[in-house]
């Protein structure tokens, strides 16, 4: 997997800021030595997306529940499953102290806090932004595995 | 591809054709590739025989769309049902709004003749109009119908007629129509040697059923109809037909059907008022048919009464009809009234959407098209003639025909059985239906087929038959 998720979550890096981008991409304060949590968020964004998604049209695969909002439903379960799991993965971290005091703080010359530079508003913007990829690869792979479904095949359309 | 030529004869005839008709939409299984049915009745305006006649031209209309192969395992509507004359009538000469005395031409008879004339026939008979047939008189319908054999259209049947093609004649004994008709029908076809094809029409192989007194009529002193007679009339033509009929094996199956709890219709002599509902004498007597086709005994008379298994019951569901009965009728039936009951009960902006609609792109235009009009005006008829039976004395009461919406709460006295899914009622239906989709290249025969393989599965699933 590479850096492969991580990059693709940094196309939101807008919505929870870089110094957060950096505790996940590893950073330890010194080198980017810890593991990469967008890897395990992201498969965990896939595995969830995946299991919607065979939920959806294997297992509930229900014949009055095929319209374009049901899926979109089931769509949106997904995306703020994957919200809470963005948020509650880097609100951890944060109310933890995992994330290098460097990044966490803008500090002066006597080690005084100017400011902080996480704020629990950047948990919620990755959050967002995990809302955003899981919803993708939703409808990825909505759009894989809809055909062989027996009564929603044509669920959203 | 063997035929089997049915005469319908009078009022009775013609609704046992529609019942037998309704049978075969069902699917269910008959031993003639073709049924050929043949109406002989003076009264053409009568109500039972113009509404069988809609039906069977329904029948043919839907059926002509499927192009049945032989890779087909739809059964509903199955069976053809050639039509060889015009409203399937055989024409009877000189009838239409004539008077009986005017037939016989008694105003140019002799005087010996017209005494001879008023012993057998009563004035009331003589001045009888026969525009609505013969009003419970064979001894008009003895004279009047001893013509068959001169038509032109019976002739046509005989060119057709070919080795292996059978023979069956409805008749009812106790009115006046069928009572005179079935002996002149049978010795013409047993005996008569100067109709075409005869070698093979005398011998070939003929069934019958006669139906006994099954409804009666209310009293009425203007009309020539009185059940009075009925019994009288039955049992002298009973005892006709034993020494003409039975004792010199004119057919090989003849068919005898009764009932002694009975139906009071009003007194109406025929016309477009003579609408009598169907009954459970009428769709056993089909199915008289349906074992006559499927039978190759020829030789001496057998004679064939039907019985129920609980005969005091007024209302009668499945559990009273014998094993036998419920083999031929119940699986087409259930299939076909949850055919019916789908598009009732399901709105069709539901099922445009269903993957089965859509995976055959049978579509809003598909579904407005006339012969989808016509099929829903059959399921009309079909659902119509249930329920007249339900109304009926005595009631046959095999389905649930209120509006109850419940897609498999149908049949009464069985319930069906829960399977371990999460659809339930019309949205299972649609899972049974969507698993049979595919891209037709004939899609009112996609669309019969997969209703019919669809229903199929549910009886055996749901009600274990």
């Amino acid at each position: 997997m590479g850096n492969v998720l991580g990059t693709i979550y940094c196309f939101f890096n807008s919505f929870f800021g870089v110094n957060l981008e950096a505790h996940l991409w590893g950073f330890d304060g010194v080198n980017y030595s810890n593991s990469i949590a967008f890897n395990a968020i992201g498969i965990m964004a896939i595995l969830t997306s995946l299991f919607m998604v065979i939920t959806y049209y294997y297992i509930i695969n229900h014949p009055r529940f095929y319209r374009w909002w049901s899926w979109l439903i089931v769509l949106i379960i997904n995306g703020t499953v994957n919200l809470f799991i963005g948020y509650s993965w880097t609100i951890n971290d944060l109310n933890n102290g995992v994330i290098a005091d460097s990044l966490m703080f803008l500090r002066d010359v006597n080690g005084d806090i100017v400011s902080e530079l996480i704020y629990s508003s950047d948990c919620w913007g990755f959050g967002i932004s995990n809302f955003i990829l899981a919803t993708i690869f939703f409808v990825i792979f909505s759009f894989i595995l809809k055909w062989w479904s027996s009564n929603c095949k044509y669920s959203p359309f | 591809m063997s035929k089997l030529y049915i005469f319908g004869i009078g009022g009775t005839g013609a609704r046992v054709l529609k019942s037998l008709t309704m049978l075969l939409a069902s699917g269910v299984k008959c031993g003639a590739d073709t049924i050929v049915p043949i109406i002989i009745d003076p009264d053409s305006s009568s109500a039972d025989l113009t509404r069988t006649v809609e039906s069977i031209k329904k029948y043919n209309e839907i059926r002509s769309g499927l192009e049945f192969s032989n890779a087909n395992t739809c059964n509903f509507f199955k069976t053809e049902v050639q039509q060889t004359l015009q409203n399937f009538i055989l024409p009877l000469n000189n009838t239409r709004d004539a008077k009986f005395k005017d037939y016989m031409n008694v105003s140019t008879m002799g005087s010996s003749n017209k005494a001879m004339m008023n012993m057998l026939f009563s004035q009331k008979n003589l001045e009888s109009n026969m525009k609505v047939g013969f009003k419970g008189n064979p001894n008009v319908g003895s004279v009047v119908l001893n013509q068959f054999d001169e038509s032109r259209e019976f002739a046509d049947f005989a060119n057709d007629f070919k080795q292996d093609d059978k023979i069956f004649i409805i008749s009812s004994i106790f009115g006046g129509t069928g009572a005179s008709g079935f002996p002149l029908l049978a010795k013409t076809l047993r005996s008569n040697n100067s109709i075409p094809n005869h070698g093979l029409i005398n011998n070939a192989q003929i069934g019958a059923i006669t139906v006994l007194p099954y409804f009666g009529v209310k009293q009425d002193n203007e009309s020539d109809i009185d059940s009075g007679t009925f019994i009288s009339k039955t049992k002298a033509a009973l005892s006709y037909y034993l020494d003409n009929i039975s004792n010199n094996n004119t057919v090989d199956h003849l068919y005898y059907i009764a009932d002694d709890i009975r139906n009071t219709y009003d007194n109406h002599e025929g016309g477009a008022e003579q609408k009598n509902n169907a009954h459970i004498i009428e769709l056993i007597s089909a199915l008289s048919i349906i074992d006559f086709s499927f039978s190759d005994y020829k030789g001496n008379t057998v004679h064939k009464e039907y019985g129920l298994d609980s005969s005091n019951s007024h209302q009668i569901i499945y559990g009273d009809l014998g094993q036998e009965t419920r083999d031929y009728i119940q699986i087409p039936l259930t299939q076909f009234i949850l055919f019916c009951n789908y598009f009732k009960d399901v709105s069709s902006k539901l099922y445009c959407t269903q993957k089965w609609a859509k995976d055959s792109k049978c579509d809003s235009t598909f579904f407005n098209s006339q012969y989808m009009k016509t099929l829903r005006a059959f399921q009309n008829d079909f659902c119509e003639w249930l329920s007249e039976m339900d109304n009926n004395v005595r009631k046959l009461s095999l389905y649930e025909l209120s509006n109850t919406k419940k897609a498999f709460n149908i049949i009464k006295g069985i319930d069906p059985k829960s399977l371990f899914k999460l659809e339930s009622n019309y949205a299972l239906f649609d899972t049974f239906l969507n698993k049979y989709t595919g891209t037709p290249t004939n899609k009112q025969l996609y669309f019969v087929d997969l209703f019919y393989k669809a229903t199929k599965e549910i009886v055996e699933k749901k009600f274990n038959f």
